[in-house]
């Protein structure tokens, strides 16, 4: 560790974060949010944009990759391709709006099939918009049972009062980290040094 | 001495030898010499041979001396020549890197952008033209040329970043080519020549968009999956650039896929009726491809368009038009129609652009009116029949007008304005004839006819009336002016162009103010020759002057002035009243040349205005005049002026006119009263 320390971010973990849902559920929201603190309230649809942050992560600091993607439908046979450089996935969804909720089963469908190799992909599902309780059109309940089927954790965040917002973040960077050093114990185990991420870690 | 000789020999052969050792040769000779006299001996025969060797090598330089001067002059001359070429050398060599340079630079991203912004249909064709000589600059991608239709969409140097720790990889160039990115790594110590680093297929990549967030600034990501890689931009302007090129290149290219999946199947029995095309039929190396855009005119339509607009081939071009037309009348709109309809759309605005031009009054006018046929006819077919009608007649209006303008304005203006009239009408019967001719399909062009047929005819009506109204020519000049005009109008209506009433509506204003302007002559020297009556016969000194009246007379219109005359040279009115009815009819006779009905009422006016001056003038002298005799005299004038001038010319203008005058008669009437009554009128004076 005190090694890393003395080099810059750029020896820093990575972890590769996708945001997937419907367009307008709030995924820029929940990005800029976690970014940079604040909220926007302008909707200006996203094609495809890529944050970087330095944050700590149970007191090692890393990197956070986020891949910001656009939930319009016109977007729909591209996604593959963004999909498929994620790590973990934030399944985005506005708790006021029922069908981006059914929406997310499409897109895990979608994540799923591009990542097929994968056994298990690190995925949270998040009910966003918590502050619009008056509108919610998607029960707790509902949401919860879906993410209990699909073995998942659910979060519900509003991007607007940061509600839960570093939570999903955390969460899901942890599911990288967890899988990551899983597959890296595998790895070493077969051929011994190869990943320098793996010699990191193990130090 | 013979063995001295053989001595000398053996010496010789000794000292020569290769392996010939000083001190070998001394020891030995020591060890061997008995004495000082055997030294000396021996010392002298090294030296006869040391001085014969120096002579043989004396010899032998002076031998060869002139081959020494010659091969040192050579090699002088060797030496300039190989200096020269050393120049020659490194002047070609800095003319390739700065034409390495010049051609570097204009294929610049920068060049290339602006381009593309400014002309970004014309920038195509270049595009794919430019790919070949950029990549032509990178190593290792000449396979790349192969793909047909494969052409630049975009390129531009980028800085490549690590996507894990963000350190500066490399300076790359990127081209975007409709279907894939090409990274090119730039070659160190060589400007502008690349090295293939990898070919990314566009379906296969995706782009995002980087986030400010120092230390990245201007960078986009491409995702390629399993890799993925960032580049950043010179700024932000270019980064966007790329960002938008590249997605709209995506998209272009999966429209294209699919429209060409689609078309493929619906296609295929349109082929048969390919062969209905008379190209194919003569050639039958045509393969039948099942994209029936394929085919080999069609492929080449576009250059060939081009070729027969460089060669000023204009009907062959339309034809080409015709043919394409014609072949994709009952075809689907599928993208590569529209491609290839787009392509086909910027030769054909070239080809109107050029007709156009051909057109234009600013080119020659002259060849008449036939010369244009051939431009106008090209653009009638290319349907554009507004626009050539529209340039026919503007480019008719100049010629017309030149035409006019070239005429030489000479003493005579009569003789101007049959000129004027002889040229003007003339070029009207022929473009009005042209006109039917190339736009007979276009009975909407017509009314352009017609509009343009009343500007020039105003065109006309202005350089007429700047000879013959402004210069104050006479009445009987304008009469005979107005009349050759209106004849040659008439002759219009031979070809169903009635122009006339436009003629006339055009020139009423000036023949008004003709007409009055002479009324106003008449009636000024009217009351001038009054002023000075004396209501005395007149004396004209001999039969033949009297002779002559008469005849002027009868010309006039008045068959019984012999009542008015005397013997030999006497005349029984006063001169005042004679010259009155000679000027009066002689107005009278020009205006009903020029009449047309809209000039009945000023001419009516005028005619009594002037009547009415000759009137009042006898009615005032009759009141005023005391002595009996005189007063008989002027009766004797009245009545001739009642009862002939007055009638005449009333009969004259009914005559010219088609009906009867009754204000003129009124006028009459109501004068007679007076002349009637003699004695009321007397009593009141």
């Amino acid at each position: 560790m005190a090694a890393n320390k003395n080099k810059n971010q750029s020896s820093l973990v990575l972890h590769k974060v996708i945001m997937v849902g419907s367009g307008g559920v709030g995924k820029s929201a929940l990005t800029l949010q976690f970014m940079y603190d604040e909220f926007v309230e302008d909707y200006e649809p996203t094609k495809a944009d890529s944050y970087r942050k330095k944050v700590v992560l149970d007191g090692e600091e890393v990197q956070i990759d986020i891949l910001d993607t656009a939930g319009q439908e016109d977007y729909a046979a591209i996604r593959d391709n963004y999909f498929r450089s994620g790590e973990g996935f934030l399944l985005v969804f506005s708790i006021t709006e029922h069908e981006s909720f059914t929406a997310t089963a499409e897109f895990r469908e979608q994540i799923l099939r591009v990542k097929a190799e994968e056994d298990k992909i690190p995925l949270l599902i998040v009910g966003n918009k918590s502050d619009l309780e008056d509108r919610r059109q998607v029960p707790m309940d509902e949401a919860r049972g879906k993410a209990e089927e699909w073995g998942v954790q659910y979060v519900e965040t509003s991007a607007k009062t940061r509600a839960n917002v570093d939570k999903v973040f955390f969460d899901l960077m942890r599911e990288i980290r967890t899988k990551k050093m899983s597959e890296n114990k595998d790895k070493n185990g077969k051929k011994s040094g190869k990943s320098k991420k793996g010699f990191k870690q193990r130090c | 001495m013979a063995e001295g000789g053989g001595s000398v020999q053996r010496l010789r052969r000794q000292l020569e030898s290769n392996s010939f050792q000083a001190e070998q040769y001394v020891k030995l000779l020591s060890q061997q010499s008995d004495g000082d006299r055997d030294l000396q001996e021996h010392r002298q025969r090294i030296q006869s041979l040391a001085d014969e060797t120096a002579q043989s090598l004396k010899r032998n330089v002076y031998q060869n001396y002139r081959q020494f001067i010659e091969t040192a002059k050579e090699i002088s001359y060797l030496e300039g020549e190989m200096y020269q070429l050393s120049h020659i050398l490194t002047e070609q060599k800095s003319i390739m890197e700065s034409v390495t340079q010049a051609l570097l630079y204009t294929d610049r991203s920068e060049a290339a952008r602006e381009l593309q912004t400014a002309f970004p249909k014309e920038a195509e064709e270049g595009k794919v033209r430019n790919l070949t000589t950029l990549l032509e600059k990178v190593e290792g991608c000449k396979n790349l040329l192969e793909t047909p239709g494969r052409y630049l969409v975009y390129n531009g140097d980028l800085t490549e970043f690590d996507v894990d720790n963000m350190a500066l990889i490399q300076k790359v160039h990127a081209f975007l080519m409709n279907d894939c990115l090409l990274i090119a790594t730039s070659v160190p110590n060589r400007r502008g020549i690349y090295k293939y680093n990898a070919l990314h297929n566009l379906d296969d990549l995706a782009v995002v968009n980087v986030k400010e967030n120092p230390p990245m600034k201007d960078m986009f990501k491409i995702l390629m999956f399993p890799e993925s890689r960032i580049f950043q931009a010179e700024n932000a302007k270019i980064k966007k650039e790329w960002l938008e090129i590249l997605e709209q290149t995506k998209k272009n290219k999966a429209l294209n896929e699919k429209q060409k999946q689609e078309e493929t199947t619906p296609q295929l029995p349109v082929v048969p009726e390919i062969p209905a095309n008379p190209f194919i039929d003569e050639d039958g190396t045509f393969d039948e491809v099942e994209v029936d855009l394929t085919i080999d005119w069609i492929q080449e339509l576009p250059e060939d368009l081009d070729v027969c607009i460089a060669q000023r081939n204009f009907e062959g071009a339309v034809d080409l038009l015709d043919k394409l037309n014609s072949y994709l009348e009952d075809k689907p709109l599928t993208h590569p129609v529209k491609e290839l309809k787009s392509k086909v759309d910027e030769r054909v605005r070239q080809l109107t652009d050029v007709l156009v031009f051909e057109l234009s009054p600013d080119r020659s006018l002259r060849g008449g009116p036939k010369a244009t046929r051939r431009a106008v006819s090209q653009l009638v077919r290319l349907g554009q029949s507004t626009k050539a009608c529209e340039l026919f007649l503007k480019n008719q209006a100049a010629a017309v007008q030149t035409a006019i303008r070239q005429l030489r304005i000479e003493g005579a203006t009569l003789l101007y304005i049959h000129k004027l009239c002889n040229v003007f009408f003339t070029s009207l019967l022929e473009t009005a004839k042209e006109f039917e001719m190339d736009f007979a399909e276009n009975h909407g062009c017509y009314s352009a006819f017609i509009v343009w047929s009343r500007l020039a005819l105003k065109m006309f009506v202005d350089a007429f009336s700047k000879q013959v109204f402004d210069s104050k020519e006479s009445l009987s000049t304008v009469a005979e002016c107005v009349k050759v005009a209106k004849e040659h109008c008439k002759q219009l209506s031979e070809i169903g162009l009635d122009l006339t009433f436009i003629l006339h509506t055009l020139l009423v204003k000036d023949i008004k103010a003709a007409l009055q302007s002479y009324k106003d002559i008449v009636i000024e020297a009217t009351k001038h020759r009054n002023s000075e009556e004396m209501w005395r016969r007149m004396n004209l000194m001999t039969p033949e002057v009297l002779g002559k009246l008469r005849e002027e007379m009868r010309n006039c219109g008045i068959n019984n002035f012999d009542q008015y005359t005397g013997d030999d040279c006497w005349v029984n009115i006063s001169y005042t009243i004679v010259a009155f009815t000679k000027q009066t009819m002689a107005f009278l006779e020009e205006a009903l040349k020029l009449y047309f009905p809209e000039l009945h009422m000023v001419l009516l006016e005028c005619l009594m205005e002037i009547i009415l001056v000759a009137i009042q003038h006898v009615d005032y002298s009759l009141r005023c005049e005391q002595e009996s005799e005189k007063k008989a005299f002027i009766r004797q004038n009245a009545s001739f002026l009642y009862e002939n001038v007055l009638v005449v010319v009333e009969k004259r203008f009914e005559e010219g006119v088609g009906k009867p005058a009754k204000q003129l008669q009124e006028l009459r009437n109501s004068s007679r009263l007076v002349r009637v009554n003699p004695e009321s009128t007397t009593s009141v004076v």
